[in-house]
C-alpha cells in the first residue's frame, strides 16, 4: 500500500467548489447545493460537517469523494484533480471509502454481507486466496464488533446498527486515508448511536484516517472532536476548532443550533439570495446584510466565520 | 428484483410453466413420438380413427403428426428469436442505461425500432422472400429485440443509480465489473420474463406468417396447417374442420396462453406496482 510521506501537503483539497442542481428546462429554480467551499483536509486530519437538513452536507462529502462532479471548482486528493473521473488512477481510489447517509442502501441487497464487506478488496485484487479473504473479513467483522454469524446474512436480513457495523467493515477493507462518513448514526437509537460514533472515533485514532464526518446535529459532530465546519444554504459559514465553535460560537446560526439564542421562525426563505444566506432568520440582521453576502475570514486561532458583525 | 423470483413462480405462471414444458417436449421428441412420418400421405379428409387419432387433412397428411411436428417449428422458431433478441435488448439496455452518454443515440435507434408495426413488416418482407424458419427467426428478431431493451432499460438506470453503485465506483469500480456483478443480476428476472414474452411473440409471428401461405411450403408448422385449411371451404360444409382447424388453432392458442401467463406471473413479481392488476 502506498502511503504519502509528507504531513505538510493536503490530502483532499476542494478549491472553490460550486454544485448547482438544475431540475427541468423552464420551471426549475436552480439549486445552490454547494456554494464557493474551500476545504483542506491534511493527511490524518478529520472534519465534522455540520448544518440544517438541505444545507449541502452529502452534496459536499460526494464532490469531494468524486461522486458528483462540482459545477465548479476542483478537488484535489493528493494533487490528483478528481473532477476528470477518467484520469483517476485505481490506487487512488483504493485510499477513499465512502459510507452513504443510508447503510441499508450502501450494499448490494443480493448479496450476502461476507461478499458486499469482501468486495472492495475483490475489486483491487488484494486477496491472494479464499482462506486469506476469510481471515480479513472475519478480522474486520470484529474490529467493529459485527457478528461472524450474520455475515452469511444478507442486507435487509440484519438490523439497522449490524448493517451500519458492516458497512464501516467494508469502508475499512482496503486501509482507506480518507473516508466520509455521511449521518452514521442518524437511523439508529441512542445508546447505538454512542456505540458507533465510539467505534469511529477509535478506527480513526488507530489508523489515522482522514474522515469527514457529516451530521446533521451538531451535539453529534461535536462528540467527534474534530474540527468543524457548519454549513448553511451550501456555504460555509463558519469553522473552527470544536472547543471553540461549542463554547464561543460566533455566527448566529451556529448559536442557533447550539441552543444559545433564539431563531426567528420563518414559514419560507429565498433559496437563491443576494445577501447573507441567514439573513431571512437572522436575530441580529444589520444592513448590509440584506445586500452583500460576507465572506468566510479568520478572527483569529483558526476561527472563521462569515458574518459582517466580525 | 430477486432471483427467488425466477422459483417461486405463482399458480398462473406454474401452469404455464407446464404447459410449455410439455410442448417443448412434444417439439424434442417428435420423431419419436408422432404416429406415421410426416411425409407420408394418406386419404384425404378422413376424419378421426384408430389408425389416424385426429384424421387426416386436405393432402392426406396425419393431422395429429403435423401437429407434432408444428410445435418443432414453434418452439425453435419461439426460443431462437427469444435468445437472439433478449441477448441483443439485454446488452443494448445495459449500455444505454450505464453509458449516459450514449443514452439518447440508443433511444432514437430505439423509437425508430419502435414505430415499425413488427407484423405487417414482417408478413411483406415474408410475401418477397417466401422465408424458411431460419429467415423468418433472424427477421423476427430483427425487430424484436427494440422492446426487450426499452422494457429493461428502465431498471438498469434504477439500479445503476443506486447509492451502493456509486460507493463502488466511487471506490475504484470499473463500469463493466459492476455491470457483470450487479446489474446483470439485478435485471436477470425481469429479461427472462421478456424472453418468455418475447418468444410468445416470435410463436404467434411465425404463425401470422404460415396462416398467410408466406413460408417456404415444405415447413410444417401450424400456421401453415390453418392456412392449408382454409383454402378448402368445403370444410366448413360438414364438421371436416372440427379436426383439420381445430387442433393447430387449439395448441398454438394454449401455447400463446402459457408464455403470456408465465410472463405476467414474473412482471408482477419483478414489478411491484403491477401486482394491482388482477389478473
Ligand atoms: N441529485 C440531486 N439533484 C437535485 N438536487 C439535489 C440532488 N441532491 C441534492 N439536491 C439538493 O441539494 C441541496 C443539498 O442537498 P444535500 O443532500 O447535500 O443536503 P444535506 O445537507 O445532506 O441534507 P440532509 O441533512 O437532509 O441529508 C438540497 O436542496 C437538495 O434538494
Ligand atoms: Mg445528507
Amino acid at each position: 500500500m502506498m502511503r504519502f510521506n509528507s504531513l505538510k501537503t493536503p490530502l483532499v483539497q476542494g478549491i472553490n467548489l460550486t454544485k448547482i442542481f438544475r431540475y427541468g428546462l423552464i420551471w426549475g429554480e436552480p439549486v445552490e447545493a454547494v456554494k464557493n467551499v474551500n476545504i483542506n483536509l491534511l493527511r490524518g486530519a478529520s472534519l465534522s460537517l455540520t448544518g440544517e437538513s438541505g444545507s449541502g452536507k452529502t452534496t459536499l462529502g460526494k464532490i469531494l469523494l468524486g461522486i458528483i462532479r462540482p459545477t465548479s471548482g476542483k478537488v484535489l486528493f493528493n494533487g490528483i484533480d478528481l473532477t476528470n473521473p477518467k484520469r483517476v488512477p485505481k490506487y487512488i481510489r483504493r485510499m477513499m471509502s465512502y459510507i452513504p447517509q443510508h447503510p441499508e442502501e450502501a450494499f448490494d441487497p443480493r448479496w450476502r454481507l461476507y461478499d458486499n464487506i469482501a468486495e472492495p478488496l475483490r475489486i483491487h485484487k488484494l486477496i491472494g486466496s479464499k482462506e486469506e479473504e476469510k481471515e480479513i473479513i472475519f478480522k474486520l467483522a470484529e474490529d467493529v464488533s459485527l457478528d461472524t454469524s450474520l455475515l452469511n446474512r444478507r442486507p435487509f436480513e440484519v438490523s439497522g446498527g449490524e448493517i451500519q457495523r458492516a458497512v464501516i467493515a467494508s469502508a475499512l477493507a482496503t486501509n482507506p486515508l480518507f473516508m466520509v462518513c455521511d449521518e452514521p448514526t442518524s437511523m439508529l437509537d441512542i445508546s447505538t448511536q454512542a456505540d458507533i460514533l465510539r467505534l469511529l472515533k477509535n478506527i480513526r485514532d488507530k489508523l489515522n484516517i482522514s474522515l469527514l464526518f457529516i451530521s446533521h446535529d451538531i451535539e453529534i459532530a461535536s462528540f467527534m472532536g474534530f474540527k468543524i465546519a457548519v454549513m448553511l444554504k451550501g456555504r460555509i459559514v463558519e469553522m473552527a476548532d470544536v472547543d471553540k465553535l461549542i463554547n464561543e460560537p460566533l455566527h448566529p446560526y451556529t448559536q442557533g443550533l447550539l441552543g444559545i439564542v433564539k431563531v426567528e421562525y420563518v414559514s419560507s426563505y429565498a433559496k437563491n439570495c443576494r445577501g447573507c444566506p441567514y439573513y431571512d432568520r437572522c436575530p441580529v440582521k444589520m444592513l448590509p446584510c440584506r445586500e452583500k453576502e460576507p465572506k468566510l475570514k479568520n478572527v483569529g486561532g483558526d476561527h472563521y466565520v462569515a458574518c459582517f458583525r466580525y | 428484483m430477486d432471483v427467488k423470483a425466477l422459483s417461486f413462480l405463482g399458480i398462473k405462471g406454474k401452469i404455464g410453466l407446464i404447459i410449455i414444458l410439455f410442448v417443448v417436449f412434444i417439439g424434442i421428441t417428435a420423431p419419436v413420438i408422432s404416429p406415421y412420418d410426416p411425409t407420408s400421405l394418406f386419404e384425404p379428409f378422413e376424419p378421426p380413427s384408430s389408425t389416424h387419432l385426429l384424421g387426416t387433412d386436405d393432402v392426406g397428411h396425419d393431422v395429429l403428426t403435423i401437429l407434432i411436428y408444428g410445435a418443432r417449428v414453434s418452439i425453435l422458431v419461439g426460443f431462437a428469436t427469444a435468445t437472439i433478441s433478449t441477448f441483443i435488448g439485454l446488452l443494448t439496455a445495459l449500455i444505454a442505461g450505464c453509458y449516459e452518454g450514449l443514452d439518447p443515440i440508443i433511444s432514437r435507434i430505439l423509437d425508430f425500432f419502435l414505430v415499425i408495426p413488427r407484423i405487417p413488416f414482417i408478413v411483406i418482407i415474408s410475401a418477397f422472400l417466401t422465408p424458411n424458419i431460419f429467415i423468418v427467426i433472424l427477421v423476427l428478431s430483427f425487430f424484436g429485440w427494440a422492446k426487450t431493451a426499452r422494457v429493461i432499460k428502465p431498471l438498469v438506470k434504477q439500479v445503476y443509480s443506486r447509492e451502493y453503485v456509486k460507493r463502488l465506483k466511487c471506490i475504484g469500480a470499473g463500469n463493466w465489473y459492476i455491470i457483470l456483478r450487479h446489474i446483470l443480476p439485478a435485471t436477470f428476472p425481469l429479461a427472462v420474463a421478456q424472453f418468455v414474452l418475447e418468444g410468445g411473440h416470435a410463436i404467434l409471428a411465425e404463425a401470422s406468417i404460415g396462416f398467410f401461405g408466406l413460408e417456404d411450403p415444405s415447413t410444417l408448422s401450424w400456421g401453415m396447417e390453418i392456412n392449408h385449411a382454409l383454402q378448402k371451404s368445403i370444410i366448413f360444409l360438414t364438421n371436416i374442420w372440427t379436426w383439420v382447424l381445430g387442433p393447430p388453432i387449439l395448441m398454438l392458442t394454449i401455447t400463446l396462453l402459457s408464455t403470456t401467463f408465465i410472463s405476467i406471473d414474473l412482471e408482477t413479481r419483478i414489478n411491484p406496482r403491477l401486482k394491482v392488476r388482477s389478473w
